[in-house]
């Protein structure tokens, strides 16, 4: 008996570890099937180890436990210490860990750590995957399912229920719990909408989940640009009539794609050229200068943030010279994204203040503190020239309409993509998680009507099975009326179960029919007579005629009438439902 | 049963919160989710739980036998019905069963399902390791949530009491019981009387006589009815002396002296009353007990049951029991002192009662084996031989690990 509980428990715990590996992939890449296959071994492993001596076993879960541990502080010292990469390198050891416990299922206790450690896993799937999308629906479901077979299965192993024992036929209880599982995602969903979650935008847990993505992104728009301006400005100097604007347009341009360009020379550049683009010239129409001129904001914009950026990982760098003087490592590592997420030159300079006295008053040597203030200082320039340049971008897109072309007013719709155009960085925190909510809505509400659409798909399946035993016990009323009143007989015994009215094992028909004559106050001797219609073609060998069968259905169907009589309409509702589960047609 | 689900409520409670403080904390509407999500399927638990524990009525009924003997499987059959106006779902039945051990002592069932008006048995056994008087009971019924992770208890105090008399070993041989005989033995008791009984006289009927007593010729003779009198001619009469001393209660478990003296005393009794002998008990028990002179089975109940409930907490020796009860033992029979060596002291005080025409039949349980592990032979040859040279006369022994059936079969009639 426990092998089988063992087994089955085996089979729902891989399902379940599929669900939330599978949702890691963007994470876990390659390691994915790694892991799987490393589970699947695992657990085949530990199915064959049963009967033996398991210390070994034990003694090398653990071992591989502690690695795992060691792994993860390694990896967490040599982390930034955002909340984003200590995030991921628990969600990777949590599935490094799932794998190594997986060489010891067998023990109860180790299988029953591989399934909790599921939960809290599966939490985070959202935010790995970057929203809400259909796979993850069709993972919580399966996630739920998977989790409402382990907990039977733990319910009956506790009372040591044998699994042959169980009928999922006419299994009352598994029946209870799928509909209360079903009420319960109804009801959460609608607590869900009502008392919706008040909008937080000060949080910066998940900001940078995909961080690492978004840099890459990044990089490519930046080079793209790169490009595009080197092209244009090739085309504006291949025009140029006179070698000193060439020379000078070069001049400008140098500076300007350079790597380790200063703040000055790249405003310069800009400016420089600019004023080139802006006085049309032979070869530049008046339309690619200005394309062109759009393309050079863009690219200096891209060019600050990637300085940003490069400024925040030399900082990390340094700070983790000191691998373990993890609390200054925090406290600055956290300012220093703070200045990269400010949205104005107020918030940068007081986080930047904050930032200088946390580097002064931490524990690191003169040489760090002196790398880092200078690497802060930085930091601070790109963004307060970054937040600068999108002021005058901005005012230059809002003046542009004025003088050139009549106002028009712009749908609501329009506005909300310019908006995110122009705030990137303010979105970073809030971005995530409006579309996130936003997009768990609207899956949150193609989901009512899926699970609307299955319970009616089941029940019209139902309905039609039942039907189809309607019609079966019909054509045997002309065929063979025998078949018919004993098969009816069967019928409606197995639905005076639903009705809560079920005979005994040992008790004859004819008493049991006069015990629901009485329980149920028929007058007419219906089920009697039924009752001894069915005594006669269940024990007699005479030929019985479709007559008979014609009075049976009578008597059949105006005792289920009185039967009806004695239940509220809810009741009957309720159990109407239930003999669509058996598949028990009422009325014939 | 707390035990059990404990780790799961906390786990679960913790995820549950952990869910809420994410939420808050950062605004992902999937945590939020699945807070409402434990929430309602807990919530929507606890509903069908309340609703379950106030309105289901059950009858419990326990079928068992009343008696049984130490090591004994008994056999239980428990029948459960639902009176109530709902079915019942996810419940289940424990029965809490003294008489057994810590690990069967407490026996779960789970039912599924139990509709209206509908009744289901369970059927268990256990084992009874140690004498005693126990109350089986209660019953606690423990419902569940459709999800199985949380329950409320409700405790039904149905109780059965149960007997495990201490186990009895058959006896193949005994020393020679004195016989006695019995002056007058009345008419009343005739029935009772065997082949030994010698015919006394006649003389008239009294109301109440049995008229198979009828002396018909007599009758005849005299015109009116006369009966027959019998006097009991051959007549064994034996007392059984036992101290149960806390303090010299040797050993552990099965194998301490108390057990020991108590299972000797239970299969000496069986084997002397089945022989139809009169049997007196004399015992230091928490107080000093004396079970008078009586036979048949149901004496042999009555003793039996005073030994299956005979505490080990005798606060006086066994020389203060014998001068207490000495008066009490009959002329003409035989004393049986289940004793330890270490009592030996008290064997001259027993001496006398030679005079009263009473003999004397010691057993006597070697206690050092009981305290120490050694090689018992020779310790049990030299209390032998110190014994007869003292009191001349062979003794029974007894020491640890005996088997006792072997020790009495060994004796030569």
């Amino acid at each position: 008996m426990r092998d089988k509980f063992l087994l089955a428990k085996l089979v729902f715990t891989f399902l379940l570890l599929s669900l939330v590996i599978f949702s890691f992939k963007p994470v876990l890449d390659i390691y994915t099937y790694y892991s799987l296959f490393g589970i699947l071994g695992g657990f085949y492993f530990s199915w064959f180890m049963r009967e033996r001596s398991s210390h070994l076993s034990r003694y090398l879960v653990n071992a591989g436990a502690i690695v795992i541990l060691a792994w993860m502080i390694h990896a967490l010292l040599n982390s930034t210490l955002f909340y984003s990469e200590i995030i991921l390198i628990c969600i990777k050891g949590a599935v490094f860990f799932e794998v190594i416990m997986s060489f010891n299922a067998a023990d109860r206790r180790y299988l029953a750590y591989s399934q909790a450690i599921s939960l809290p896993l599966f939490m985070y799937c959202p935010l790995i995957t970057g929203g809400y999308n259909e796979s993850l629906l069709i993972s919580t479901l399966g996630f739920i399912l998977c989790w409402l077979a382990i907990l039977r299965l733990e319910f009956y192993e506790a009372f040591n229920k044998p699994l042959s024992e169980i009928s999922f036929e006419h299994n009352n209880s598994f029946s209870l719990l799928i509909i209360i599982s079903l009420i319960s995602l109804v009801l959460s969903g609608v607590v869900f909408f009502k008392f919706p979650l008040k909008k937080v935008v000060k949080s910066s847990y998940l900001e940078s989940i995909n961080a690492q993505a978004r840099e890459t992104q990044l990089e490519k728009e930046f080079d793209d640009s790169q490009t595009k301006i080197i092209n244009n400005i090739n085309n504006l100097i291949s025009e140029q009539d006179f070698i000193d604007d060439k020379y000078a347009i070069l001049g400008l341009l140098d500076p300007l794609i350079k790597e380790s360009s200063t703040i000055m020379e790249v405003e310069k550049a800009e400016l420089g050229l600019k004023s080139y683009l802006k006085s049309p010239g032979p070869g530049i129409e008046k339309g690619e200068g200005e394309e062109t001129t759009v393309i050079l904001k863009e690219y200096v914009d891209k060019k600050s943030e990637i300085n940003i950026k490069a400024a925040e990982d030399a900082i990390m760098q340094n700070l983790k010279k000191d691998l373990l003087n993890i609390k200054d490592r925090a406290s600055i590592a956290g300012l220093a994204n703070k200045i990269q997420n400010s949205s104005s030159n107020q918030q940068v300079l007081e986080y930047a203040k904050k930032l200088e006295e946390a580097v002064e008053g931490s524990s690191f040597n003169n040489q760090i503190k002196k790398e880092l203030t200078v690497l802060l200082n930085k930091l601070k320039e790109w963004k307060i020239f970054s937040l600068n340049h999108i002021g005058i971008f901005f005012a230059e897109e809002k003046s542009q309409p004025l003088k050139e072309e009549e106002p028009k007013p712009a749908p609501a719709e329009e506005k909300q993509p310019k908006k995110l155009k122009v705030h990137p960085q303010k979105a970073g925190v809030s971005f995530n998680i409006m579309q996130s909510a936003s997009l768990f809505n609207s899956i949150f509400f193609t989901m009512l009507p899926f699970a609307g659409t299955i319970i009616l798909i089941l029940f019209f399946v139902l309905y039609f099975l039942t039907k189809k035993e309607k019609m079966k016990l019909i054509a045997l009323s002309k065929d063979s009326p025998r078949e018919l009143i004993i098969n009816l007989y069967d019928n409606l015994k197995a639905l005076l179960v639903i009705f809560d009215a079920a005979s005994e094992e040992q008790l004859f028909p004819l008493l049991y029919a006069e015990l629901i004559e009485k329980k149920y106050a028929v007058t007419d001797n219906s089920f009697l007579k039924f009752s001894v219609k069915f005594e006669e073609a269940k024990y007699s060998r005479h030929a019985l005629q479709p007559a008979d069968a014609v009075s049976v259905l009578q008597d059949y169907n105006h005792f289920l009438k009185i039967l009806f009589q004695n239940y509220n309409k809810l009741s009957l509702i309720f159990r109407y439902f239930v003999t669509l589960l058996y598949r028990k047609p009422i009325f014939i | 049963m707390l035990k059990l689900f404990i780790k799961k409520w906390l786990f679960l409670i913790f995820i549950t919160l952990s869910n809420l403080f994410l939420a808050i904390r950062t605004s992902i509407g999937f945590f939020y989710f699945l807070f409402w999500v434990f929430i309602s399927s807990m919530g929507m638990g606890f509903v069908l739980l309340l609703l379950e524990y106030f309105l289901i009525k059950l009858k419990i009924e326990r079928s068992i036998l009343c008696k049984a003997e130490e090591g004994d499987t008994l056999e239980i059959e428990t029948l459960i019905e639902n009176n109530s106006f709902i079915p019942v779902f996810n419940f289940v039945l424990e029965d809490n069963l003294s008489c057994s051990d810590y690990q069967e002592s407490k026996q779960r069932f789970l039912f599924e399902y139990l509709g209206r008006d509908l009744y289901e048995t369970a059927k268990y056994r256990c084992k009874c390791p140690k004498r005693g008087r126990y109350n089986i009971g209660p019953f606690v019924v423990y419902f569940f949530d459709p999800f199985g992770l949380f329950f409320l208890k409700k405790t039904y105090k149905i109780y059965s009491e149960i007997f495990v008399f201490p186990k009895t070993f058959p006896i193949r041989g005994f020393p020679p019981i004195r016989k006695g005989i019995l002056p007058w033995f009345g008419i009343a008791t005739t029935h009772v009387s065997g082949n030994d009984d010698e015919f006394y006289g006649v003389r008239e009927y009294r109301e109440g006589d049995p008229i198979k007593r009828i002396h018909w010729i007599s009758t005849a003779r005299k015109n009116r009815l006369i009966v027959k009198q019998f006097q009991r001619q051959v007549f064994f009469r034996a007392t059984i002396l036992f101290n149960l001393e806390k303090e010299k209660n040797f050993g552990e478990g099965k194998d301490s002296v108390a057990e020991f003296m108590i299972r000797i005393a239970a299969s000496v009794s069986r084997y002397l009353i089945e022989r139809d002998i009169s049997l007196d008990i004399i015992a230091g028990t928490e107080s000093a007990v004396h079970i008078q002179s009586n036979r048949g089975v149901e004496h042999l109940q009555d003793i039996l049951k005073f030994l299956t409930i005979a505490k080990i907490e005798s606060k006086v020796g066994l020389g203060e029991i014998f001068e207490g009860f000495s008066r009490n033992i009959p002329d003409d029979s035989t004393l049986i002192v289940i004793m330890l060596d270490k009592d030996w002291k008290y064997m001259p005080i027993m001496l006398p009662l030679e005079k009263r025409n009473i003999s004397l039949i010691p057993l006597i349980l070697i206690s050092s084996t009981f305290q120490y592990v050694f090689e018992k032979k020779e310790v049990v040859k030299d209390i032998r031989i110190k014994l007869s040279k003292t009191f001349g006369f062979n003794p029974i022994t007894f020491s640890r690990g005996d088997n006792l059936e072997e020790v009495f079969s060994q004796i030569s009639i």
